[in-house]
């Protein structure tokens, strides 16, 4: 009896190895592609060129500087935010669907994702002068959708608080409500602002990686990787959380600790994705899913796996947004809904009835 | 001895236990019955430290439940819900294996999963190891919830001070085959050394296979003491509202209730 379970737990082990190897082919086909291609072409031998002469292995004279800056100070930070923002996203859509036991939940819905867009577009359309006088002006936008990503996750929270115990459908629709009274502050401010400030609003509410610098990075980037790497080890909670509270509680769990732990982690990474990138939907929502059919619900597998998945795909999703309609750039979140949108629903119709998620 | 001592707690201004006292000692089956809100359920959530109560106390080995760590706690007592909302297709392995989850960094990978391999065999449901949750028939999902919290608390542990097991009516969905073999896992688990709480509501089942029944009638213990003390026509009239007549079985050394 030993035997079988052991072996079927072997089993298991076999099969999720070779996911994840293939996981991480993935992310390093996508992180080559993303550094070659795009509107100046560098290509396999051009790549290996350019590193080799930065590392001092080939003299630096074979190397033009602007395929040199091209490689190194356009695409490569593109990579790397593509990266921390798709993990970003997608580990915290697993935990929060984990968390609230709602196969529906994304980033969005603890109110991050639309705080953090009322916020840039506040200050895209009065202006960041006064915020600008205390930190760098190319900081003042990202800077303010932080804090109205954590505000807005801070208020739902609080909201959803009572007696010293959170109730998850409470948070639910508190950030439901929330969201839709953001919509709605979005709105009115798209409704006052200037024809050119539309664009910039529609590109911040679309998602771009544009605007990806080593700089940006330097911040955003070290927070991202910590909140992630800590919900990874939120595993076992998360799992214990899939069964109820209760039980999670009676396994010896702190059950209100590891809610505010998860909501808030999730909204630092989702908070520090969205600061640099705006809105980019159905990350959250579709890769977790799409990690589960293969893997099942387990986060110790579940959570890694969605990081890996969000990473490449985000990467391929920019590499797609800026080069379908060559010489201007796509939103990225165009292309991941117009994937994500009919990928879900296909999900949705192959579900069977009673076997759950 | 996982104990609560002259425990009262209200709800919204409704009193559920008033001055409850009342023990599980290691190697006992104590099956709590009682009319719907009479306060069982209040009961089991006061002594899986759920909630705690306004007066009295509750603990174990002496020590208030809230003064344990709830990982150390949840090493010497499992709660088994009366039904689960697990709605992910979690693989059966898995949702076992969460009962280790308080052993972890204790014991190996190997040892933690020969231990859900012997909760699953235990409750008859080694055949359904390859399975996932949510495909699984009602009483199915009960015997693996049964594994679950069996290897919570499986006595091999290494620490010998006894275990115990809190359960909510768990015979309440199953076959009448599957209801006796229940009972004899949680009996198996009392002989091993380890304390049984049951909530049950079928006095036939609690007569047999209960060490001590205790009744609990308007939030208050009305009688603890051995079922053939405690089933009399009487009780069961005046508690139950039931008019039964008490019978020896015939075959084994209990009681039996039939409606008059």
């Amino acid at each position: 009896m030993s035997e079988t379970v052991s072996a079927a737990f072997a089993l298991h082990r076999r099969r999720n190895a070779a996911v994840f190897i293939a996981l991480g082919l993935l992310v390093s086909a996508a992180v080559l592609l993303g550094s070659w291609v795009g509107a100046a072409g560098i290509g396999p031998e051009r790549f290996l060129v350019i590193f080799s002469a930065e590392l001092g292995l080939t003299p630096a004279a074979a190397v033009s500087e602007s395929e040199r800056a091209v490689l190194l100070f356009i695409r490569l930070p593109r990579v790397a935010l593509g990266l921390c923002a798709g993990a970003a996203l997608a580990v915290s859509g697993a935990v929060l669907q984990g968390l609230f036991r709602n196969p529906l939940a994304d980033p969005g819905l603890i109110g991050v994702s639309t705080g953090a867009a009322l916020a840039a577009v506040a200050v895209i359309v009065f202006g960041g002068a006064g915020l600008a006088a205390v930190i760098p002006p190319a900081y003042v936008l990202p800077v303010a959708a932080f804090a109205g990503g954590i505000a807005a996750t801070v208020m739902v929270y609080r909201i959803a608080r009572r007696d010293g115990a959170t109730d998850a459908a409470t948070l639910l629709l508190a950030g439901v409500a929330l969201n839709a009274l953001t919509a709605a502050g979005i709105g009115a401010l798209v409704f006052a602002s200037t024809d050119q400030q539309l664009r910039d609003l529609s590109f911040w509410m679309l998602g771009s990686l544009g605007n990806a610098s080593w700089r940006m990075l330097t911040v955003a980037g070290p927070a991202m990787i910590a909140a992630v790497s800590v919900l990874l080890l939120s595993a076992r909670f998360l799992d214990a959380m899939l069964l109820g509270e209760g039980e999670a509680r009676h396994l010896g769990f702190d059950v209100e600790a590891g809610k505010r732990r998860v909501v808030l982690l999730a909204a630092l990474a989702t908070g520090g994705a969205v600061a640099l990138t705006g809105v980019i939907g159905f990350v959250g929502l579709v890769v977790p899913h799409l990690v589960r059919l293969v893997l099942g619900p387990t986060h110790r597998l579940l959570l890694p796996a969605s990081a890996l998945l969000g990473a490449a795909l985000l990467v391929i999703a920019d590499l797609i947004a800026r080069t379908v309609v060559l010489p201007a750039e796509l939103p990225i979140g165009i292309v991941t809904s117009c994937v994500g949108g009919p990928f879900f629903l296909w999900l949705l119709t192959r579900r069977r009835a009673g076997t759950g998620w | 001895m996982l104990a609560v001592r002259s425990a009262s707690l209200g709800y919204g201004g409704r009193v559920a236990l008033h001055g409850v006292s009342l023990a599980v000692a290691p190697g006992e089956v104590l099956a709590v019955i009682g009319p719907n809100g009479a306060g069982k359920s209040t009961l089991l959530r006061l002594l899986s430290g759920e909630c705690e109560p306004e007066a009295g106390m509750v603990a174990l080995d002496d020590v208030p439940l809230h003064r344990w760590n709830a990982r150390v706690l949840a090493r010497r007592r499992a709660v088994l819900p009366q039904d689960s909302h697990l709605v992910f297709p979690v693989p059966v392995p898995e949702v076992v294996m969460l009962g280790r989850a308080p052993h972890a960094g204790r014991r190996s990978w190997a040892q933690d999963t020969a231990t859900a391999a012997a909760a699953l065999a235990e409750t008859g449901a080694a055949h359904l190891v390859a399975r996932v949750y949510t495909t699984l028939s009602g009483g199915e999902r009960q015997r693996v919830q049964l594994a679950r919290v069996l290897a919570q608390v499986w006595p091999d542990d290494g620490d010998p001070a006894p275990k115990y097991l809190l359960l909510d009516e768990p015979i309440a969905n199953l076959d009448p085959a599957q209801q006796h073999a229940t009972m004899r896992i949680v009996r198996r688990f009392a002989e091993r050394g380890g304390g049984v709480l049951a909530i049950v509501h079928d006095l036939n089942m609690a007569a047999m296979y209960a060490d001590r029944v205790g009744v609990i009638e308007a939030g208050r213990v009305v009688a603890l003491d051995t079922p053939t003390r405690v089933f009399t026509p009487e009780l069961v009239r005046r508690v139950f509202d039931l008019d039964v007549s008490v019978l020896p079985h015939p075959a084994r050394d209990c009681v039996q209730m039939l409606p008059a």
